[in-house]
């Protein structure tokens, strides 16, 4: 069985947050504190982890409105092919499911060190002060395992979020762009679809209608880990000019005293 | 053709009412079911909306020194109610006969219990029915908007 996916095309999303009702259903994941964010229709604000779904709202338009649209865009983890959580996580809590290729935290492993919420570069993990562990999304670990779809992709009314195998999802994400392409909408893009490109490919990816970062996603997605050789580089420079100096300053002190051990030489 | 009920407590405004000179449409979300009476008790739904607001077009909230996300007081001759200001683009003011008039959108789902609390927004409209089977037409009507919150806070 190859990897198990989802693709998110956002063109056709109406923004009705089923997904993410869905989500929270099916996972029992409690009610955050109601809050009011004033940003469009966005009351969620970030995925956390109560919120492992999170529908984001762009409205954008022009100054005399001439040009508008809102975008919507269904969050997810998006269950890299090389994910910074797994590298990061100091007692594989954090684990790849053979069979289907999600990214799976367990939960009796966790230790609660967040390493891997900084490790991620898209900040799906988030830490929970009542179990003292890190949540994101399974991929509906039990359902896929029982041959059922994800609870979102189940629940979305207009099948923005389709669950199925990557490598065919891949296939009809390259067909719905080139539709749109023909429709003359050239800011299209798929994010996360190319295997062979950053982080080897998004098991979950997207249709965006813009910039990722207009959405909020980094355009160029990269692993923290991948500066490491870098700064390891720079601290052994740092720890061996810091001996250096600290040599050179030895030397300097012992000089004074040498001269006052002659000058009582002298004396005598 | 409406059916009317001119009785005390249930004032109409004025055609191109001066003192009311801003049109409401009240509308539904698809997070809230109706008044809300159902889904405002449910979490997963209240904190999809959590709160009453209404939506306002930079233009107004810019002529009535409304900052997004402030309190504002809605009001009709029938009453008066409190909701959150989301200001954006997606409302335009419409000019007609020359006069710019401003439309503010206001969601209908709250009410004073449930984990979403906020103002009924049928306290602002009027008794207005259908002429066939008498059904409540004012989903449409006129008022006005000012920063602030109820009781002067």
């Amino acid at each position: 069985m190859g990897a198990k996916g989802m693709f998110v095309d956002t063109s056709i999303c109406t923004g009705c947050k089923a997904c993410q009702v869905a989500c929270k259903e099916w996972n029992g994941l409690d009610g955050a504190k109601p809050h009011f964010t004033g940003d469009s229709y966005d009351n969620t604000a970030t995925l956390s982890a109560l919120n492992w779904r999170h529908v984001r709202f762009i409205e954008q338009f022009s100054d005399d409105r001439s040009q508008g649209r809102w975008l919507f865009m269904s969050d997810s983890c998006k269950h890299c092919s090389q994910a910074g959580c797994m590298e990061a996580c100091p007692v594989n809590a954090i684990i790849r499911r053979e069979d289907t290729g999600n990214v799976f935290i367990k939960q009796e492993t966790c230790i609660g060190c967040r390493y891997c919420v900084a490790a991620c570069p898209f900040g799906v993990i988030s830490y929970s002060e009542i179990t003292k562990t890190v949540h994101k999304c399974t991929l509906c670990d039990d359902r896929i395992h029982a041959g059922l779809e994800t609870a979102c992709a189940k629940a979305c009314p207009t099948d923005s979020i389709t669950f199925g195998d990557v490598d065919e999802l891949r296939v009809a994400a390259n067909k719905r762009l080139a539709t749109l392409k023909g429709l003359g909408q050239n800011q299209a893009n798929l994010y996360g679809a190319d295997p062979n490109g950053d982080l080897n490919g998004l098991n979950v990816f997207y249709l965006l209608m813009d910039k990722p970062s207009v959405y909020g996603q980094p355009d160029k997605p990269e692993l923290p880990q991948k500066r490491l050789p870098t700064s390891t580089g720079f601290t052994v420079l740092a720890a061996a000019v810091t001996g250096l100096a600290a040599l050179v300053n030895f030397r300097s002190r012992g000089a004074p005293r040498q001269a006052q051990g002659a000058a009582k030489e002298m004396a005598k | 053709m409406t059916k009317i009920w001119a009785v005390n407590g249930n004032e109409y405004h004025k055609v191109a009412d001066p003192d009311y000179p801003i049109v409401i449409s009240t509308y539904r979300l698809t997070e809230h079911h109706l008044s809300g009476t159902m889904s405002r008790w449910l979490p997963w739904l209240a904190e999809l909306m959590p709160e009453l607001f209404c939506e306002i077009s930079p233009e107004l909230a810019a002529e009535k020194g409304i900052k997004n996300a402030d309190y504002v007081i809605i009001s009709t001759k029938r009453g008066e109610i409190e909701a959150r200001a989301l200001v954006t683009k997606r409302m335009r003011p419409f000019k007609i006969d020359g006069k710019t008039v401003h439309e503010i959108g206001l969601p209908w789902h709250w009410g004073w219990q449930g984990i979403a609390k906020g103002d009924v927004v049928n306290n602002l409209s009027a008794l207005v029915g259908d002429p066939n089977v008498s059904i409540h037409e004012a989903k449409v009507f006129t008022g006005n908007i000012k920063a602030g919150r109820k009781g002067g806070v």
